[in-house]
């Protein structure tokens, strides 16, 4: 670009600058600056920018960063112009030495850098920012969800000050965390709405869902139904065997899946004396049948509801229901009048957690019952035939629903009642 | 005709402790106060009444009806626990209606009482709250507002004064009088404060290890403690092991004539602070002492008096306007009544 009349302009209006500045009528370090800005870009612009409207941007971006680098120095104190200095130097390095022709990205990032550079935390955002786009490819929304989730718990953070050490550890474990959640966002985020909106319109995968989130459900109404009442009875009495009894309810979670899939059949299996004689008295045939399904699902959803309800009932104060028979409750209506809406936001948050383990169960379903397809197993199938890319949109398609769910149950559960004494 | 509440040798065991036997008779419309250091087994005792504690065995006959062998809910006792035990769940408008849904009201009547019981106990204010936002005084208001609406033929209070402040104890002893008073609640307040039973009770039972040591009219059972327990519990000062000859006392360091024979060869005599003055000049005196400390309590001052060497110490409360200049190593001449010393025949 040869000297053209955009040089020209400027340097005019470097006269004009001038001017003002000698009159006194405008602040002497802003308008020193800007002269030698313009002063420069007028001189060297046809190095700087490929034409003059690019110049001009430059131009105006520099002005702009110059102002509020001035007004940083002159208000708050001199951290804050260190962070933002460096902040510049360390956007130019990143923008202009080493990517090449990042030229437009570096006017941008100068344009966030001098609205946040006034709060620490701002920049930190802003910064986290652009270090997930700049450095965490393929990865950047991921890690711009988590570093910004990530900044807004330090910031939030309460109590430092008599516990400093829990910070630190709050750090290593979050770290830890996101490692183990990233899989599971980049998933979500990685698949477009498009292509899951068409997987969910196969009838087989609608099929798979329904049939997961029927067979789910019935699993923990009948946990529900039996684990609930027990876990009273184990909260309230004693009794030879109790801690065993309590242990023994971890056994699905200690063992393997398939192993729990392969004890089932053991039992329940068609050809199985107790499976047989079922088969044989109430017509109902566990391997391969939404029975059997359900079966898998309350023997790994088990310990789930049960240590949820146990912990519920455990922190219901057994005074509350003496007082309640006192008062001309029987001994059942205690129970349902005291003790069990006392409870029930943990019953309810175990039963949500149960639901999801049953609708999640893989391993077990696939050795008593792998048809008809639930959701795990169907991507297990998709996968094995037809690999990862063509079984990515199912999967988080099911994320979402799952997800979505998940939350909502637990936030429709805050609104239950608690034994917790309310802060007024 | 027996007496409204008939507790007969009632005993019951909670793990190592031993709950009676015990026998006690208890008019109606009576305010019974049961005092008893921590662990002495009031709250059991309560808790057996209400029907939420097993009994081993003894009867107990309520207005006619034995119902030791009665389920709680069919007992009709009220029992207000030590911290309140509201329910978190409902607001204390609901918390006053709980009971009321088994007492077979229409929906009307059932407002009504609530409402009534509400502004007897002045809680209108509270009536949309939850326990939670609730003062100690206003929880233990709500508490026996809640057990007194399914009208109970005997109320038990399990110290309902207990780790309130200033405030909310008057609040709550107000409201106790009142039930007491105008509501003619027969009650069973147990605690181990011996001013609460001052304060409102008719008649007053000392308990310790499970057994009831005493019971009796307030006044009688401060003046006339039958045991060093009791009379110690009840917060008896100079109490000395004596020996009994006829109607003389024998301490190791004073001789007391007690006016009357207590027919047991030793025990300890109760020597009431409040009784003892100082001796005026030229009045026969009873001992000599020497002044070792002197507290200034506003209402009263505090005599600490050596009167035989190190071992016997004797405090005495004076009124204020003594007139004697009261300095530490002065000598005292302390004089007495008959009826300031008392007999404790038993331990």
């Amino acid at each position: 670009m040869p000297f053209e009349l955009f040089n020209l302009m400027l340097l005019l209006t470097n006269f004009v600058v001038m001017i003002i500045l000698m009159r006194g009528s405008a602040d002497f370090l802003l308008g020193t600056g800007v002269m030698i800005l313009i002063a420069g870009h007028g001189l060297l612009g046809q190095k700087l920018a490929p034409d003059s409207l690019s110049s001009g941007a430059v131009l105006t971006v520099n002005i702009l960063t110059l102002y509020v680098g001035i007004k940083i120095w002159q208000n708050l104190p001199c951290r804050h112009f260190a962070a933002f200095a460096i902040s510049y130097l360390l956007l130019f390095y990143i923008f202009i030495l080493r990517m090449q022709n990042a030229e437009a990205l570096f006017l941008l990032a100068l344009l966030g850098l001098a609205a946040t550079a006034r709060s620490f935390k701002l920049l930190a955002y802003f910064w986290a920012l652009v270090a997930s786009f700049s450095f965490c490819q393929p990865y950047s929304w991921e890690a711009l969800i988590i570093s910004f989730f990530f900044l807004k718990v330090m910031f939030s953070l309460r109590g430092k000050l008599y516990f400093p050490a829990a910070p630190l550890f709050l750090v290593s474990g979050l770290l830890l965390l996101f490692l183990v959640l990233l899989p599971t966002l980049a998933l979500m985020i990685g698949e477009d709405s498009r292509s899951m909106m068409n997987i969910l319109k196969l009838p087989e995968v609608r099929d798979a869902i329904r049939l997961t989130a029927i067979t789910a459900t019935i699993s923990t109404a009948i946990l529900a139904a039996f684990c609930v009442p027990l876990a009273y009875a184990l909260s309230r009495l004693e009794f030879f065997g109790k801690t065993f009894l309590l242990s023994a309810i971890d056994i699905p979670i200690i063992i393997p899946q398939s192993a729990a899939g392969i004890a089932i059949l053991k039992v329940f299996g068609s050809q199985q004396f107790l499976g047989e004689t079922i088969f044989n008295f109430a017509g109902i045939r566990f391997d391969g049948t939404a029975f059997g399904i359900c079966l898998a699902q309350i023997f790994v959803g088990l310990p789930f509801i049960m240590k949820g309800a146990v912990a519920a009932f455990d922190s219901v104060p057994p005074g509350l229901e003496q007082c309640a028979r006192t008062l001309g409750a029987s001994s059942f209506g205690a129970f349902w009048r005291v003790a069990l809406p006392l409870a029930a936001k943990g019953v309810a948050a175990a039963a949500v957690l149960a639901w999801a383990r049953a609708a999640g169960e893989f391993g077990a379903v696939l050795f008593v019952a792998p048809f008809p397809e639930t959701a795990p197993i169907s991507v297990y199938n998709r996968f094995t035939a037809a690999g990862l890319v063509e079984t990515a949109p199912l999967v988080a398609a099911l994320l979402f629903f799952s997800l979505a769910l998940f939350f909502l149950l637990q936030w429709s559960i805050r609104l239950l009642p608690s034994t917790r004494r309310e802060e007024d | 005709m027996g007496a409204y509440l008939q507790i007969e040798n009632l005993a019951a065991r909670f793990g190592t402790f031993a709950l009676g036997p015990l026998s006690m008779e208890l008019g109606k419309g009576d305010y019974l106060v049961l005092l008893g250091p921590a662990g002495c087994g009031k709250t059991s005792l309560l808790r057996t009444l209400a029907g939420i504690a097993p009994l081993w065995q003894g009867n107990v006959v309520l207005d006619g009806l034995e119902i030791s062998t009665l389920p709680p809910e069919r007992r009709r006792v009220g029992y207000v626990p030590q911290h309140s035990e509201l329910f978190p769940h409902l607001s204390v408008e609901e918390n006053l209606a709980f009971g009321l849904a088994y007492a077979g009201l229409s929906r009307k009547e059932l407002k009504g009482r609530v409402g009534r019981y509400l502004s007897l106990f002045g809680l209108e204010a509270f009536s949309r709250r939850y326990p939670g936002t609730l003062s100690g005084g206003e929880s233990k208001k709500v508490a026996i507002a809640r057990s007194l609406i399914v009208e109970p033929r005997l109320l038990l209070l399990d110290e309902p004064l207990g780790m309130l402040d200033h405030n909310g104890r008057r609040e709550v002893l107000d409201t106790l009088r009142m039930v007491h008073e105008e509501l003619g609640a027969t009650a069973v307040h147990v605690t181990h404060d011996r001013h609460e039973a001052w304060r409102i009770a008719q008649t007053c039972g000392v308990m310790s290890d499970g057994l009831l040591r005493q019971l009796g009219g307030v006044a009688e059972l401060f003046r006339i403690p039958r045991s060093r327990f009791v009379a110690e519990f009840l917060g008896g000062t100079n109490i000395f092991p004596a020996e009994f000859n006829g109607c003389d006392a024998k301490l190791d360091w004073a001789n007391f004539d007690l006016g009357f024979a207590p027919g047991v060869p030793r025990g300890w005599v109760l020597l009431r602070p409040e009784r003892i003055r100082l001796a005026a000049d030229g009045e026969q005196f009873q001992v000599r002492g020497t002044l070792r400390s002197i507290r200034d309590y506003g209402e009263f001052i505090e005599l600490e008096v050596s009167v035989a060497g190190d071992t016997a110490i004797l405090a005495l409360h004076i009124g204020i306007d003594s007139g004697v200049s009261l300095l530490p190593g002065a000598e005292l001449h302390l004089a007495w009544n008959r009826d300031a010393a008392h007999p404790l025949l038993e331990d």
